[in-house]
């Protein structure tokens, strides 16, 4: 009666699938049985508002009856659809077909769950809210790291938010450079021939890569708290009263450009300096390409001698503006509003400087492609001497226009009014004369780098035990030495084929930045966390948690992938 | 030997010494003298010379190694300079060992120095923090209240501890069975399996009850009798003895696909043993010991190996669907991957903490350990996925074929054909995304659970005679997931070898 390939109900074949097919109905009988009762319920007319019109309704009553009727029947309806594809006799496209809305079916139960149960909450609950109006009122509380804003507690939760991405991104770019550079010291250190060198960079990754982050942190904090000593003893704590120090925080003297023409004098000397060196003391190019298409090289009519002098002038020139419109925008007090902004006249320059800029290194990258940016270095020995002199005096000139350029202001620690000597806790560095590294910054920056560089190292390393042997072999018989080796053969090549892990320590990195709240450092996770706890729109808010932190994940990722397809442009 | 650490080039500049100290009165006889006529004995000279009569033997590297540990911790300890200048002669016998590769050139020599101070003096500090500093009874006092957390240690509910018991005899046995089945050289299990047992057993043994300084009285442990517990430990070392024996004996004469399927069978055993582990924890009713109860740092391990084995679940399934050509299985497949990657875990336990209660509260009333267990495996099963995702490109496209033509089903080609091949090349990935995830349980110490960190931040403040001792629970806590994560890595690196995946062909010293 029924043939050899129906084996569902061959019970000759009846065996360990079978059974394990059963319990998997079982479980699914029961689970889907726990969704569609909620689903029913949300069914009971004027329950849910959005589906005042809906046709189907269902009775108080039969929730449970309903229920369990329909996951009857949906267990029934999936053995068929199982046993119909087992029979096979379908063309690829249709088992496809089938198995999609088997899949669908299958999933009923948890997608009306989720429909409904969502739109239930959205109805009662206030943390489903899904609006950030929220963010526009006022926080009411104070953060301790809020460089270069400057908060009041009426400020609106929005300005907090900001401040705390520009902690968290402050915060991951150090700690990435920092790692990134310790990270290939330690790595290349770890296949050193030197025993010892290798030895202490094995310890150091094995202890740190198998230690939890949180741990790590906890040892930078309490390791501060010990070696730092409180602000009540910070009299004794300071370098000559220029740099004082305290578990809360390290000051140092306030740094700024108060003569801006001084500095743009300097850095323009020394650009003037660099054109002046880059053609006048080097032989002319013997072969180069001729290209005289307008778009490609506007100042072909120069002849070969001038037109590199002139782009790199309008290399220079563009530097100076972007230079002069940052040290402006520094006083915008970082309120973005567009139409202030294109007022200003520094922005317009900034602007410019961008576009001369990228329009200048294009020229030169079009000239350096045909070859006349290809000088030699005259060496005769005068000529060299007199490169060096006019090194020294250009050094030297630089020098003095930036230090008069700057305003250095000595931090002015105030322990007395009145002539009344005040209690530790009321003293307080006068405003303006200092710029603060706070303590909790430091730690959180420390464990981080400390953390990146040992997987950042473990990285390194893979990737230059994963270097053909003969590439190093042929190296040493060219005769080059062991640091030449490392610094012309194997980092720039092994640099090449890290990138994409690299990328990924970089990711972690930028999300375990989220520990910040274990340390009391206010990035935005916990400035957002703190607003959860006081406003509610849990939904809302988490959210905008995931939505920052994909955004600054893929801004790494886009650059790093732009990193590595410029390096991997050419093939080996 | 032209490259020498303390030669005096004599060619490359215009004023050599000798003419410089003509200069200086009555320097003829020094000049004369074979000081400066002859060139300056190098560094391996001068070690070749000192120790290099000493005969050399296969181990004695190590125990030079071992006697300058030794005579560095009473140099510490004992602040005795004649160990100070023993351990420092040691050191340079140490040198003399490597001579060639340390002070060949004058940039070797001077980072071997420089390396060498650093270690050094973080040698001298660890011994003086480990050995002069801390009190260790602090960690000593509360070790069980680190490992178990406060429910276990409670005198009215401490008796049901018992419930633990059966899953260290379980895992053990498994641990031991798996050893056996690698068959390899006996004493290469047994000595740091003694080790092993003799730790756990110094571990339970004592009973711990104290005098306290502050409280002026003795303060008992809280009622532990430490009888039943070694009895059972040593029940259970016995036990791991001698089915690692039997399964070194019974393996040995088996085919390795023989040997492959048993160490099969122990992975599924620790997996229905894990979730038998949880059911004997918590069944169903109300005799057992809710999730939030249990702590300390066994909660760490239940956290990263449930994570472990529902994540795998999770894990195999969302890597299937989103190598899936079928929209209904890529599309949510690869929405779960990429909105789970994006964000840390620390916003995922926020997640579980705020809104998995309100999406799930009709049909599972959770605690909070059950959420985060949960969140835990979603967690890691999609960083499984993207791994298991790898793994399963490269296996040839032929494989499938020639599955279909033997006339697999589909579920047969994924599971029995696909799936074991991805997980053989991606199982080094695997087991480092376990030890990341072991790592991240420390996390949870954010919700308030009581894992390991959270008696290392309650001791210092709350317990009177241990006020202000944050280091030495934190050191212990931080060395108990070192040891469990530096494990796993190791084993990582056997599996690796054992695969074959190890390629160090250009593995040149720099």
């Amino acid at each position: 009666m029924f043939a050899g390939n129906n084996r569902l109900f061959n019970l000759g074949n009846f065996g360990f699938k079978h059974i394990f097919l059963l319990i998997t109905l079982l479980l699914y009988f029961n689970i889907s049985r726990l969704f569609l009762d909620v689903v029913f319920l949300n069914l009971i007319p004027d329950r849910l508002e959005a589906l005042k019109d809906f046709p189907i309704h269902a009775r108080a009553d039969s929730v449970d009856l309903l229920s369990n009727m329909a996951a009857i029947f949906l267990c029934v309806s999936l053995s068929y659809g199982y046993v119909l594809l087992e029979k096979g006799n379908l063309s690829p496209s249709q088992y496809n077909l089938r198995v999609q809305i088997l899949g669908l079916v299958a999933f009923l139960p948890l997608i009306l769950y989720f429909l409904l149960h969502i739109t239930w909450l959205k109805q009662t609950d206030s943390s489903w809210d899904f609006d950030l109006e929220l963010l526009h009122e006022s926080a009411g509380w104070q953060v301790t790291n809020e460089w270069p804003f400057e908060t009041e507690s009426q400020d609106s939760r929005w300005k907090f938010y900001q401040i705390g991405v520009f902690n968290s991104l402050r915060v991951v770019f150090i700690s990435i450079i920092c790692s990134t550079i310790l990270g290939i010291v330690v790595g290349v250190s770890r296949l050193s021939r030197n025993k010892i060198l290798s030895s202490l960079a094995k310890i150091y990754v094995d202890i740190f890569r198998n230690i939890p982050l949180v741990a790590q942190l906890f040892f930078v904090t309490v390791w501060f708290l010990t070696v730092l000593e409180p602000f009540s003893e910070l009299k004794s704590n300071n370098f000559l009263e220029w740099i004082y120090w305290s578990n809360r925080n390290i000051i140092f003297p306030k740094i700024e450009v108060g003569n801006l023409s001084y500095l743009i004098l300097g850095v323009s000397v020394f650009l003037i300096y660099r054109i002046f060196t880059r053609f006048s003391e080097r032989y002319l190019p013997t072969d180069y390409i001729e290209d005289k298409r307008f778009h490609h090289r506007p100042f072909y009519s120069l002849g070969k001698k001038w037109e590199p002098v002139v782009v790199d002038f309008l290399f220079s020139f563009s530097i100076l503006l972007i230079l002069y419109g940052i040290t402006n925008i520094v006083d915008w007090n970082y309120e973005f509003s567009l139409s202030e902004i294109l007022n200003q006249a520094p922005f317009s320059f900034f602007v410019l400087g961008f576009v001369l800029i990228y329009l200048a290194s294009y020229l030169n990258k079009n000239l350096d492609h045909d070859g006349l940016n290809n000088f030699t270095d005259n060496l005769v020995e005068s000529s060299a001497n007199f490169r060096f002199q006019i090194r020294v005096i250009v050094f030297v000139v630089v020098l003095i226009f930036v230090y008069s350029s700057l305003s250095i202001d000595k931090p002015n620690l105030i322990t007395e009014r009145d002539g009344e000597e005040l209690s530790w806790g009321l003293w307080k560095f006068e405003e303006g004369t200092y710029s603060d590294v706070t303590s909790v910054f430091l730690v959180l920056m420390i464990g981080l780098t400390l953390y990146t560089t040992a997987q950042i190292s473990e990285v390194v390393r893979g990737s230059i035990q994963a270097l053909p042997a003969g590439q190093i072999e042929a190296a040493i018989s060219v005769g080059l030495s062991p640091y030449q080796r490392l610094k012309l053969i194997i980092l720039p090549q092994a640099l090449r084929s890290m990138i994409p892990s690299l990328t990924n320590q970089y990711l972690n990195c930028w999300k375990n930045s989220s520990l910040a709240i274990l340390v009391g450092f206010t990035d935005f996770y916990s400035i957002l966390n703190t607003i959860v706890n006081n406003a509610g729109h849990a939904v809302a808010i988490f959210s905008l948690i995931l939505i920052t932190y994909q955004a600054g994940s893929l801004t790494i990722s886009v650059i790093m992938n732009n990193i590595n397809n410029s390096v991997t442009k050419v093939k080996i | 030997m032209s490259h020498t650490l303390f030669s005096i080039p004599s060619t490359n500049y215009k004023i050599t010494l000798k003419q410089f100290l003509d200069f200086i009165p009555y320097s003829e006889r020094f000049l004369s003298s074979k000081f400066i006529t002859e060139k300056w004995p190098t560094l391996i000279e001068i070690l070749d010379f000192a120790f290099g009569r000493i005969p050399k033997y296969k181990y004695s590297f190590e125990v030079a190694v071992i006697l300058s540990g030794v005579t560095t911790y009473f140099a510490v300890v004992d602040s005795s300079s004649l160990f100070l200048y023993l351990s420092y002669i040691i050191f340079a016998y140490l040198g003399s060992l490597q001579s060639k590769e340390l002070f060949d050139t004058f940039w070797n020599s001077t980072i071997t120095f420089l390396s060498f101070y650093v270690m050094y003096s973080l040698l001298t500090k660890a011994i003086d923090f480990v050995f002069v500093e801390s009190d260790w009874t602090v960690v000593f006092k509360n070790r069980r209240l680190i490992i178990l957390g406060p429910y276990f240690i409670n005198p009215v509910t401490g008796h049901q501890i018992w419930r633990f018991w059966p899953a260290f005899y379980v895992f053990l046995t498994i641990i031991c069975l798996g050893y056996g089945t690698l068959t390899e050289k006996k004493q290469r299990f047994i000595y740091p399996y003694l080790i092993f047992g003799l730790s756990l057993l110094l571990f339970l043994v004592y009973e711990a009850d104290y005098y306290s300084e502050k409280n002026e009285a003795v303060i008992s442990n809280r009622g532990y009798d430490p009888t039943e517990a070694v009895a059972f430990l040593i029940g259970a070392l016995i036990l791991g003895l001698l089915s690692y024996l039997g399964a070194h004996s019974y393996c040995s004469k088996l085919e390795e696909y023989q040997v492959n399927y048993i160490q099969q069978i122990l992975i599924y055993v620790s997996f229905i043993g894990f979730l038998g582990t949880l059911i004997l924890l918590d069944p169903p009713g109300e005799s057992g010991v809710k999730p939030s109860y249990w702590g300390g740092f066994v909660l760490n391990l239940i956290f990263a190996f449930g994570s472990l084995v529902i994540g795998f679940g999770i894990g195999i399934a969302l890597a299937f669907g989103r190598q899936s050509s079928l929209p209904v299985f890529y599309v949510p497949s690869i929405a779960i991957i990429e909105l789970f990657r994006s964000g840390p875990l620390v916003a995922w336990l926020f997640f579980a903490q705020f809104l998995v209660p309100d999406l799930f509260n009709p049909i599972w009333e959770a605690d909070v350990a059950s959420r985060i267990i949960f969140v835990f495996a979603l967690f890691f099963g999609c960083y499984l996925a993207e791994i298991l995702r790898g793994g399963l490109q490269t296996v040839p496209y032929g494989q499938y074929e020639a599955a279909t033509a033997l006339g697999l089903s589909s579920t047969q080609i994924k599971l029995q054909i696909q799936l074991p091949q991805a997980i053989r090349t991606t199982l080094p990935a695997i087991v480092s995304q376990m030890i990341a995830m072991l790592k991240d349980t420390s996390l949870v110490y954010f919700f308030g659970i009581y894992d390991a960190f959270k008696p290392t931040r309650d001791i210092p403040s709350g317990q009177r005679d241990f006020l202000g001792e944050y280091e030495e629970p934190l050191v212990f806590v931080a060395f108990l997931f070192w040891i469990v994560a530096f494990y796993l890595s190791r084993v990582v690196m056997r599996i690796e070898t054992s695969l074959g995946l190890n390629n160090d062909s250009g593995a040149e010293k720099t």
